[in-house]
């Protein structure tokens, strides 16, 4: 059970290390703008094939990456009604608290219990190796409960 | 090929042979299960030493198959073997080119 966990947080670690290369990339929209692409979907062009990385059907994590923003959605194991339960009340009161974490995302994309979103400015002000960790230690903690 | 008993072979010539601009999702669907029960035959201790075997390009598009099969939740768990082998071969460049493909 253990040695699963390890390879998949490895998975996790290795795919979002080569996905978050990110840089400023202004809107081509509308001037002066700076929007994350893989929010605002412009253009095909700027968007990456997404991954998934996936320990069993109920633990999944989807990346999805851009030119200048990256999407990380997880979906935590629920066995019972009430994981289910407790996982949606803790993750609505992270998501409510968002902004304290800066990089959580309000609302998590369709199926997934939660998401990241991190842009290249997120990246300008803290170092890509802790927010990884920031993430797999999440995961990891999530896991252990 | 995998009747050979040359498991191996029959990985890096699953990768050859992909369907790379088949439009078809057919063929490409045919093409993946393929894949899987020539991944799927490698034993686990095996693993390691199939994929240093394969070729930068092969093992570009065995980790394409990877995320592919965990996409589909299809064997995770020996799909992240294959992941950790693959990485340790190609590096961090084989998944940075599943994403830009």
């Amino acid at each position: 059970m253990a040695n699963t966990l390890k390879t998949y947080l490895d998975a996790v670690r290795a795919s979002l290390e080569a996905c978050l290369c990110l840089t400023t990339f202004p809107s081509q929209q509308v001037e002066r703008h700076n929007k994350p692409e893989i929010e605002v979907q412009s253009s095909k062009e700027l968007l990456l094939t997404p991954l998934v990385v996936a320990r069993n059907e109920d633990e999944k994590v989807l990346i999805e990456s851009s030119v200048n923003s990256v999407r990380i959605s997880l979906k935590i194991k629920q066995m019972d009604g009430m994981d289910q339960l407790l996982a949606h009340w803790f993750c609505r009161f992270l998501m409510q608290r968002a902004e304290q974490f800066i990089v959580l995302r309000r609302k998590a994309v369709d199926g997934f219990d939660l998401s990241f979103l991190i842009t290249n400015t997120n990246l300008e002000k803290m170092w890509k190796h802790k927010l990884i960790d920031f993430v797999i230690t999440f995961m990891e903690e999530v896991d252990k409960e | 090929e995998m009747q050979a008993g040359n498991i191996a072979g029959a990985v890096a010539a699953a990768m050859d042979y992909a369907p790379l601009h088949s439009k078809d999702e057919d063929v490409k669907a045919q093409h993946a299960q393929l894949v899987y029960k020539a991944m799927g035959a490698v034993p686990d201790a095996k693993i390691s030493t199939v994929a240093k075997t394969l070729s930068t390009p092969q093992c570009d598009m065995a980790m394409k198959y990877v995320y592919r099969a965990m996409a589909e939740t299809h064997e995770c768990s020996s799909m992240l073997k294959w992941h950790a082998a693959l990485l340790k071969q190609g590096g961090l460049g084989s998944i940075s080119r599943v994403v830009a493909s």
